[in-house]
């Protein structure tokens, strides 16, 4: 089986000996930085699959990091947040991460979401190469979405959900199934990151071209992706 | 303005205002009895001037009437006619019409001189006989200055006196009073919570025992605001550096275990829990101290209280399963806010929580819990039968760490910060939290400010 290669961005190094130790039997190599410079460079290396993120590092946070990190990459990235703090995990799913978990965490709730994350990336379809509704295309197997012939940069979780969403254009997905989806995992309590990760892929796609807004939130039920003008008058 | 200004105005205006109308009042008195020095000798000698007048009428006819009654008349005081029984003048003077209407009367026995007001003209008519017949002298006294009291100018200098008296009162009253009333307001908004809250900004330069009074205050307010700062953040700092080995401690716990054999198994059960306790009081002791430093506003949206009640008692129903613990609860239909659903939900929980921990094994086990609007105010009451609190420590309640009693220390996770998380979690909603005993039990009630009724879903796309 061949390991998957991880970032852990943490200036406690005692805490990223620990989280090598628990991480390398479950079938991951770890590799460490220490700060925010070196954090960086070596999150631009390509090498690794994912990159865990503290958000509090000495020389600038976790948070600059990340949005240096996402103007030139879509690096998967699971950022470790300050617990209880609500604030620190909307800006950092506003900058881009895929996913967040409170600080301290529990190791096995490390390791599933680090597979889920790495599970939603790899995803591939089962033969078909292009999922297409109206001007959007999404190319399943280079996992990446064209609106009217323009690339749209989204992150893995992005894809996930826009997938999920475009699979059932027209219908209402609720929450609970975009987190499954795309998060690969249950929604906790107040959690807001699918809805985070929903307002930026609208922001991502712009509008239909007939000013309205392609993904639409009904209220205490989930989202709606709006069918193609075309399909809309037939019905 | 405060209640010392109006007394220290009143105290100096009024005085002065009463003196000023004692002597106003008798000035006027005193000028309008006056009477100038020749008004009574002219009135006594009226018999005697008028038998002059006749006779010099009766010697010397109208001419000699009007040179006598000519030479007597004085302008601006007074002056004369003769006018027979058929009150005809006799001298030619001409007669102004108040005199003649005046004097138009019967002759009266026993009443002589006859005095009358007409206007600013005292008229008085003195008869008697010629050789020829009957006469009547007039007289018209003119007293314009003596029936309208004080001139004006002087009284218009009473008025100005009475102002300056006033302006001055108020001008001094203002000078003692502004700092005190500034310093108590600002004693009030400290105690009410604004550590920032200063009162030396108005003072300027000024020098005296109040001017000190302020600065003294400000300068102790300083010193308070920096102690529960640096208290504040100490237990911030501390918690926020214990995440670091905690975090460790998780994940050697975890590599642990891989190894475990069944001997440890109970210690390292005990080992993770008591993990889990730190966690948790630590992270409540950084919630309380991000929502005291307030610098980060968490997302605020439309949150349904019903939702969020009925949510927090299915979780209180779950934790207390296995006790005979009843929740009434009982709500107006939605009712919705604006705030932060988390911080709001741990709000409540925490309350309820502490209600379950007084309600359970008293009689009856039940919680009363209820949501109702008044005005555009969401109010929720939450009720147990347990045995209350002591009146003096009602207030204390909310302070982070405090207990009621010593010796109930928590047992399972109450950390002593719930109901201090739950007071700033709906402060900073721009709400309040009021304990009081319900007797029997301790009721708390959350006042939160609730969003206008919408028309209708906006959302709903249709």
């Amino acid at each position: 089986m061949n390991m998957d290669h991880i970032l852990v961005v943490d200036d406690d190094r005692a805490l990223v000996d620990l989280v090598r130790e628990y991480l390398e039997p479950e079938g991951f190599t770890v590799d460490g930085a220490f700060d925010h410079a070196s954090g960086l460079q070596r999150a631009l290396s390509g090498e690794h699959e994912l990159i865990v993120l503290d958000v509090m590092l000495p020389g600038g946070s976790g948070f600059e990091l990340l949005k240096k990190l996402r103007s030139v990459s879509n690096l998967p990235t699971l950022l470790l947040t300050a617990r209880g703090d609500a604030v620190d995990r909307v800006i950092g799913l506003e900058i881009g991460a895929d996913d967040y978990l409170p600080k301290p965490f529990e190791p096995r709730e490390l390791v599933a979401r680090i597979r889920a994350i790495l599970r939603r990336v790899r995803q591939t379809s089962d033969g078909e190469d292009e999922l297409n509704v109206g001007d959007v295309t999404l190319s399943l197997r280079r996992r990446s979405v064209t609106v009217r012939g323009a690339t749209v940069e989204v992150t893995a979780v992005e894809f996930n959900l826009l997938e999920c969403l475009l699979r059932n254009a027209g219908l209402i997905v609720t929450r609970e199934m975009l987190a499954e989806k795309a998060l690969g995992r249950q929604l906790a309590p107040f959690d807001r990151s699918v809805d985070v990760h929903v307002s930026k892929l609208r922001r991502k796609l712009g509008d239909d071209g007939a000013g309205e807004e392609r993904i639409k939130t009904i209220r205490s039920a989930g989202y709606l992706y709006l069918p193609p003008l075309a399909a809309r008058k037939r019905s | 303005m405060g209640r010392l200004f109006w007394k220290v105005a009143l105290a100096i205006a009024l005085p002065q205002a009463l003196v000023l109308s004692l002597l106003f009042l008798n000035t006027n008195a005193f000028y309008r009895g006056y009477r100038p020095w020749w008004l009574e000798p002219t009135i006594d000698a009226l018999p005697l001037l008028r038998d002059s007048a006749i006779a010099a009428h009766e010697a010397r006819g109208q001419a000699g009437t009007r040179a006598f009654l000519d030479r007597l008349s004085a302008p601006q005081r007074f002056s004369f006619w003769l006018l027979d029984d058929q009150l005809h003048e006799l001298s030619g003077r001409p007669l102004p019409r108040e005199v003649a209407e005046a004097i138009r009367q019967p002759f009266a026995p026993g009443v002589d001189p006859m005095v009358q007001r007409t206007g600013a003209l005292r008229v008085l008519s003195s008869d008697g006989v010629g050789v020829h017949g009957r006469y009547r002298l007039a007289a018209a006294f003119d007293l314009p200055s003596m029936q309208q009291g004080l001139p004006g100018r002087v009284i218009r200098v009473f008025v100005l006196c009475l102002i300056m008296a006033f302006v001055t009162a108020l001008g001094l009253a203002y000078y003692f009073a502004a700092p005190l009333t500034t310093l108590q307001r600002t004693t009030d908004e400290f105690a009410s919570g604004n550590l920032d809250a200063r009162a030396g900004r108005s003072l300027g330069r000024r020098s005296d025992q109040i001017a000190d009074l302020v600065r003294d205050f400000d300068r102790m307010a300083e010193r308070i605001r920096d102690l529960v700062y640096s208290h504040k953040r100490l237990l911030g700092d501390v918690s926020h550096e214990l995440r670091s080995p905690l975090a460790r401690m998780r994940v050697a716990l975890a590599l642990a275990r891989r190894h475990e054999l069944p001997a440890q198994t109970s210690s390292l059960d005990r080992l993770n829990s008591e993990i889990a306790v730190l966690d948790t009081l630590i992270g409540r002791v950084l919630t309380l101290a991000r929502l005291e430093s307030g610098d980060r506003r968490p997302p605020m949206e439309d949150v349904s209280l019903n939702e969020l009640i009925e949510q927090v008692i299915t979780d209180a129903d779950y934790e207390a399963e296995h006790t005979p613990l009843r929740i009434d609860y009982a709500a107006a239909p939605e009712v919705r806010v604006h705030g932060n659903a988390e911080l709001l939900h741990s709000a409540l929980q925490n309350v309820v929580r502490n209600a379950i921990q007084y309600a359970a094994g008293v009689e009856p086990a039940v919680i009363t819990l209820s949501l109702l609007t008044r005005d555009d105010a969401a109010i929720v009451t939450i009720r147990d039968h347990g045995p209350g609190v002591p009146p003096d420590a009602l207030p204390q309640l909310f302070q982070p760490f405090y207990r009621v009693d010593d010796s109930r220390v928590s047992s399972h996770g109450s950390t002593g910060l719930g109901l201090a998380i739950t007071a700033r979690a709906i402060e900073l909603h721009g709400g309040a939290v009021v304990a009081s005993n319900a007797s029997p039990g301790l009721s708390v009630q959350i006042t939160l400010p609730q969003l206008a009724r919408e028309p209708g879903s906006v959302e709903s796309h249709s």
